[in-house]
């Protein structure tokens, strides 16, 4: 069974900067196209240009994913744009996924596209969290958090996804101490905890196993 | 909050600061340095008496830290490689006046406005060009989250000490780049400040903190005083690392992002038989001349890899003082050195296994 199959055609990654979320894109976009499906992944990351989507575009065309990333080349300035492009993908009738920048300040760039979706019947956003990043290790933060993004959105977080980890030194023990405040955190804000990741190496049969594209240049 | 955290280093070098007690932090944001202001915008209201202040520019934020130092509290300020040539002004002053202050240069490619990914072309300007009049600041290279948050501390005492500027020399790599990290569960040691600005009260004489000296004499024994402070850090509180260095024939010289490359690559070697090893200097100013003088005893050569055309070479050049061969490797531009282009420069000079 796949557990992301129920999700709208659209979908978007929000969660704090940090917690893994274009892992998970990364991961999520390579799954959907397993299924034989025509996968678009959308970087609209336009908070940093530093571990994104873009650093792994040759693997993921490589694969058959199609990336759109927000443009920082082509500018002599820093601040990125978001391609033309995207309006026009979202309104296609291929897979689509986004990757959000952090907070709710990356979480704008998402905003900007509400008509497109409006258009399509809506998206489904997820939102990652991680219990090993300071400022999302409370429910309250989290709660707080999540408002944040869905205001400068303007759309409606639809689901969980725990990505408790501590990169290449994460065991067993810290992802399962995880997973007491995800099903308190589910229950409060009245979200389906779509997923634990895990890399395999670690896994247990409920985890969704990943593997870990973002790594640093000497791992 | 779980206590071993997974934290960019511009994140952890915040919340380090404050718990070293440091809660008056002025900044001006640029890549890749923004998420320490950010971290610290967010942090510092909630704290009693806390002070974030996002100033109208870098020169006007170095002058805040002068202005609060002076008044005998802990300040820090962070940029990125062009704002900190903006606080150099400043630095020079708060070195000529002996204010304590941490400041934090998360390095990007220049010069000038250059690019935004990480670089270690400041070495020059951490060690030898922070302003006019030869002054010098502490300079810590950390070459990890975990140690880069113990630095803050020691940066911070240090500083007080010896009443000079202390530098956390990071880099967009190091600032941007996620690791566990435990906060350490130290006291911050606070050093008596009788020369700070604080309120006589008509109880003592004004206390004055200045950097300007008009009768030459005056400033000449001004700064004789000082060196003999810079002499005792020199002597005292130079610090290198050093790995599989028991039985190296060649030796790495690297800090920072391209000492964790360079590590890895030695890994590598070590494995094919290669005696190969690294030394990690740890402090930059002072510069741990006389570890690598002991090195070069035993090395028949050394490899120095520097994000950039080579700057820190020149001083293991002035400690190894000829006695065997220094060869550089760099990349710069933002662009870092690969593990492979490390093992080949290695295997080139060592004429490959032996």
């Amino acid at each position: 069974m796949d557990r992301f199959n129920y999700l709208k055609r659209v979908v978007a990654i929000t969660g704090h900067y940090g917690c893994g979320k274009t892992n998970f894109a990364l991961n999520l976009a390579l799954h959907t196209k397993n299924t034989e499906q025509e996968v678009v992944l959308i970087d609209l990351d336009i908070v940093n240009p530093y571990f994104i989507t873009s650093d792994f575009s040759e693997m993921l065309t490589a694969e058959g994913v199609s990336v759109i990333n927000s443009q920082y080349a082509n500018s002599l300035i820093e601040t990125p744009s978001v391609s033309r492009e995207i309006s026009a993908v979202i309104r296609s009738d291929r897979q689509v996924i986004i990757d959000v920048g952090g907070d709710d300040v990356g979480a704008v760039a998402l905003g900007r596209f509400w008509q497109d979706f409006e258009a399509v019947n809506g998206l489904d956003v997820i939102y990652l969290f991680s219990i090993y990043r300071p400022q999302t290790g409370s429910i309250e933060d989290v709660r707080r958090h999540v408002e944040a993004i869905e205001i400068s959105s303007r759309q409606k977080v639809t689901g969980l996804v725990n990505s408790s980890n501590l990169a290449g030194y994460t065991t067993l023990a810290d992802i399962e101490r995880s997973e007491e405040f995800s099903t308190r955190l589910s229950e409060y804000l009245e979200l389906p905890l779509i997923a634990t990741l895990s890399i395999q190496e670690i896994s247990r049969d409920n985890y969704w196993h990943i593997s870990r594209f973002v790594k640093l240049p000497w791992e | 909050m779980a206590e071993r955290l997974l934290m960019k280093g511009n994140e952890a070098v915040a919340e380090a600061a404050i718990l070293a007690g440091c809660i008056h932090f002025f900044g001006y944001p640029i890549t890749p340095q923004t998420e320490v202001a950010a971290y610290m915008s967010k942090r510092l209201p909630k704290i009693e008496g806390g002070v974030y202040l996002q100033a109208e520019s870098e020169i006007a934020a170095a002058n805040m830290v002068l202005g609060a130092s002076a008044a005998g509290v802990r300040a820090m300020t962070s940029s990125s490689s062009p704002g900190i040539s903006l606080k150099t002004e400043c630095i020079s002053y708060m070195a000529g006046s002996d204010i304590p202050c941490l400041i934090v240069n998360v390095q990007r490619a220049g010069p000038g406005l250059g690019g935004i990914q990480p670089s270690q072309a400041d070495y020059w300007q951490a060690t030898r060009g922070l302003g006019h009049g030869g002054a010098h600041a502490l300079v810590f290279a950390p070459s990890s989250i975990q140690e880069m948050v113990d630095m803050v501390f020691d940066g911070f005492e240090l500083a007080e000490q010896y009443r000079i500027p202390a530098i956390i020399l990071s880099d967009g790599l190091l600032g941007q780049m996620m690791e566990p990290v435990i906060f350490p569960e130290r006291k911050p040691k606070y050093i008596d400040k009788p020369w700070a600005l604080t309120g006589h009260g008509f109880k003592r004489e004004h206390n004055i903190v200045n950097s300007l000296y008009l009768e030459a004499s005056e400033l000449e024994e001004k700064n004789n005083e000082r060196e003999q402070r810079y002499n005792e850090i020199r002597r005292l509180h130079a610090v290198a690392d050093s790995y599989l260095m028991e039985d190296a024939s060649v030796a790495v010289v690297a800090y920072g992002a391209a000492a964790r490359v360079s590590g890895a690559a030695i890994d590598v070697l070590r494995e094919q038989g290669v005696k190969a090893g690294l030394i990690r200097p740890v402090t930059l100013w002072p510069f741990p001349t006389a570890a690598i003088e002991s090195a070069a005893e035993q090395l028949e050569q050394i490899l120095v890899v520097e994000m950039s055309h080579g700057q820190m070479v020149e001083d293991v050049r002035l400690a190894v003082n000829g006695k065997i061969p220094v060869h550089f490797y760099g990349r710069n531009g933002g662009i870092l050195p690969t593990q492979q282009e490390i093992i080949n420069q290695l295997l080139e000079l060592t004429g490959g296994v032996k």
